[in-house]
């Protein structure tokens, strides 16, 4: 595999898989003929330094590809803040991010609604608001400083082994985009998760002066953490080795044990709410509240059972898939 | 900061400009890189990752169309304009040159030390 071959095969690792083909034999193409058009001038071969030299002269893989996407949207505030290359990761991760609170709150106030708690509308929106402009301003800042002193600092290495042989194609990837959105959604969750455990309000919300969350949360923080950050390595791993989709299903899968694991402590408790002042307001309504936590903390128990067999199953199948390859001398991580 | 500013009005200046060249350019057949070539010959210079997809959004929008084709035993893709493509060049040439006459007409006067300044 030439230099060339290598370049194009991590141009395609970053292109949508339906146009992978097409735009690449378009692009190495047009880049073969650049070659050309050199040796012809120096009336010799290309060194191997000389062919890198263009090869970096049009930039980043992922650079590269990103502009054969079909919107080059971007975020412009006065200047721009996200180019095109990173727009869509950014997108996908806000969505994902706003998607989950907006989910975990209307829980939250609905439970509270129900026990007959005095929510007012404006009391809502406002914890609401608060919450998305947290999480807008925190994902928009860690992209525009990846985007303004990460990205352009960016080399394709060339001597890094390719990420995909020519045998692997076929092979199912880990999207880039799932990784970046995992790592960022992950420390956006973290700082937030700092932040209420000393000031609660963004949980509460209206009713922050009432009650607070009971002891057991803090004693799962250092386990929830941890399972955090292994989940962080995976996805920088996965970012930079797409290919290693055994690996990605293996530490889920110990992560989908260990959250059933915390899953079942927390299970244990019957005290999650409390009384943020003993003999205060909401004492009549804090056994409802924690009932319907149970009910809550048990629909996300089914879900993570439902999320381990899901990514056991596709362990298994992957390994099933891998068989012919690896008769084949392909051995993916 | 006065660098940043001027970085992005030429950009939006070309960016206009650039579409108008590859489609004049493309009344002849060209593929991505002779293209490249032949517009910076013209002292219309344009990077590789501008020019390569912008070719496929045109084609997309119907003002190109493709074709492979072997040239120095290497298999090409050579664009040239659709009829559609030869219509909305006329459209956008009679436009640029009213742009052109108008904004002639209104720095006439002004002498060139004045627009530095």
């Amino acid at each position: 595999m030439d230099l060339l071959d290598r370049y194009m095969s991590a141009v395609k690792t970053y292109l949508p898989a339906d146009q992978q083909d097409d735009i690449g034999k378009e692009l190495s193409a047009n880049i073969q003929s650049e070659m050309d058009d050199r040796e012809a001038a120096l009336g010799r071969p290309l060194s191997e330094a000389e062919q890198e030299t263009i090869l970096q002269q049009h930039g980043h893989p992922m650079v590269v590809a990103g502009r054969y996407r079909p919107s080059q949207s971007s975020l412009v505030f006065g200047r721009q803040w996200i180019g095109p290359t990173l727009f869509p990761f950014y997108l996908r991760t806000l969505q994902v991010v706003i998607g989950i609170s907006f989910a975990i709150y209307l829980s939250v106030f609905g439970a509270l609604i129900i026990i007959g708690q005095q929510v007012t509308f404006g009391g809502v929106m406002n914890t609401l608001l608060l919450q998305v402009f947290w999480l807008f301003a925190s994902v928009t800042l860690i992209f525009a400083a990846v985007d303004h002193y990460v990205l352009p600092t960016m080399r394709w290495d060339a001597r890094k082994p390719p990420a995909l042989q020519p045998v692997m194609r076929n092979v199912h990837q880990v999207p880039r985009l799932e990784s970046v959105v995992q790592i960022v959604g992950i420390f956006v969750f973290l700082t937030w998760a700092w932040f209420v455990v000393n000031n609660p309000t963004p949980v509460f919300g209206p009713v922050t002066s009432t009650y607070r969350l009971g002891p057991i949360w803090q004693q799962m923080a250092l386990p929830v953490v941890l399972i955090l950050l292994v989940s962080i390595v995976q996805a920088v791993v996965n970012l930079f080795r797409p290919d290693w989709t055994r690996f990605q299903l293996v530490v889920r899968l110990l992560t989908d044990v260990a959250v059933l694991g915390i899953l079942a402590y927390l299970l244990q408790g019957d005290q999650w709410v409390v009384l943020a002042h003993p003999n205060g307001d909401g004492a009549a309504a804090l056994d409802s509240l924690n009932q319907y936590v149970s009910y809550g903390l048990l629909i996300v128990l089914v879900g993570s059972v439902f999320v381990l067999l899901t990514d056991a199953w596709k362990l298994v199948r992957g390994e099933r898939r891998r068989q012919p390859l690896r008769t084949a001398g392909a051995e993916g991580l | 900061m006065n660098d940043d500013v001027l970085d992005n009005l030429r950009l939006e200046l070309r960016r206009g400009c650039l579409i108008v060249a590859v489609l004049a350019q493309l009344r002849t057949e060209y593929y991505g890189y002779a293209l490249r070539k032949a517009l910076a010959d013209q002292g219309m210079d344009i990077d590789e990752n501008t020019l390569y997809p912008l070719l496929r959004r045109l084609e997309s929008q119907g003002l190109l169309v493709s074709t492979w084709r072997e040239e120095n035993k290497r298999n090409k893709r050579f664009y040239r304009l659709s009829d559609e493509g030869h219509a909305i060049l006329g459209q956008l040439l009679e436009e640029w040159n009213a742009i052109d006459t108008t904004l002639n007409r209104i720095v006439r006067d002004v002498p060139p030390l004045d627009l530095a300044r």
